[in-house]
């Protein structure tokens, strides 16, 4: 188990076996954040690794003032949206303050078949989500975070976490309500 | 109720009405947010981890040691021409006639050794890469 205040120090001093308890601490909130974000197997792959040698380089700047699962949250989500601007992966094509924007695949004998129960297809509708609205969503259902959390994660203010967490629910309800009516018809 | 008080009531855990179409979808998509997505996080992740920073660590190292040996050859000239120039100054001009001569043979000489050194820090960054993967 990891110890913020014993083993900072030691990373600090040099030592990376205790370097790879807090990456194995923290590795699956990394691989939650960056998979919300990419889509890619293999970029997600990249990205957490690099998000892990960013947090090497830059523990020496942790200066204890928030959770240190927050602080790395933040290097994997700016990390994730980099990666995406980088490459131009990055969904300009709408505002996310209008996410009835967004596109969602419409209901087919294919989709219909792979999402045979209502969690695969709340799955299905989180992928097809908007990267913020996935990122809110998943931290703070998944992970835990509280909203003040969650803006200091993604610099997003209080009021814009909650909106958005607010309107991809709703989005969400309303979606799932039609087609459980669906499924029962 | 509407929609925020809804979700506010999810959010701090109350009960459902069994009745209440809108708080039974609003339960089952909370539950279903709550569930883990399957991540493929690789076998030994972490040390692959440690093994790309200790990579360049060893490079950092290597560029600080070549960087060094560079330093103290242009001191060892720079001495060599004082003490030449000051001892010996026919030797020096000698010497000096030599080098501005063959200047571009020097400078060739410098600059494909520079090449070699990034050619190869280049190669080893990258095959470093993929052994750090397959392994």
């Amino acid at each position: 188990m990891f110890n913020e205040q014993e083993d900072i120090p030691k990373i600090l001093k040099g030592d990376l076996g205790v370097f790879e308890l807090l990456v194995k601490q923290y590795e699956r909130l990394v691989y939650t954040v960056v998979s919300r974000v990419l889509n890619q197997q293999e970029d997600i792959e990249d990205v957490c690794q690099e998000v892990f040698i960013k947090v090497h380089r830059s523990l020496r700047n942790f200066k204890f003032a928030s959770k240190l699962s927050t602080w790395i949250a933040r290097i994997a989500y700016l990390s994730s949206i980099n990666y995406l601007k980088k490459y131009k992966k990055f969904n300009t094509a709408f505002s996310p303050d209008d996410i009835e924007q967004a596109h969602f695949t419409e209901e087919n004998p294919e989709t219909a078949a792979s999402g045979k129960d209502a969690s695969a297809y709340i799955n299905r509708l989180m992928n097809e989500l908007p990267e913020v609205y996935r990122t809110v969503l998943t931290l703070y259902h998944l992970q835990e975070f509280s909203y003040q959390e969650i803006a200091a994660i993604t610099g997003m203010p209080e009021g814009t976490v909650k909106s958005y967490l607010f309107r991809a629910r709703k989005m969400m309800k309303e979606k799932l309500i039609a087609y459980l009516k669906k499924e029962i018809v | 109720m509407n929609d925020e008080q809804l979700q506010r009531m999810m959010e701090e855990g109350r009960p459902v009405p069994p009745d209440h179409e809108d708080l039974q979808a609003y339960q089952v998509l909370f539950k279903a947010l709550q569930q883990s997505p399957s991540l493929h996080i690789p076998n030994r992740f972490a040390s692959r981890v440690s093994m790309r920073i200790q990579a360049k660590r060893e490079r950092v190292s290597n560029v600080r040691f070549y960087l060094l040996v560079a330093v103290i050859i242009l001191c060892s000239a720079a001495i060599t021409a004082v003490m030449l120039l000051v001892y010996a100054p026919a030797a020096a001009a000698g010497i000096l006639s030599v080098i501005i001569a063959k200047k571009w043979l020097w400078i060739f000489a410098a600059g494909a050794l520079t090449a070699i050194q990034l050619a190869d820090k280049w190669l080893q960054k990258k095959t470093t890469g993929k052994l750090i993967d397959e392994h």
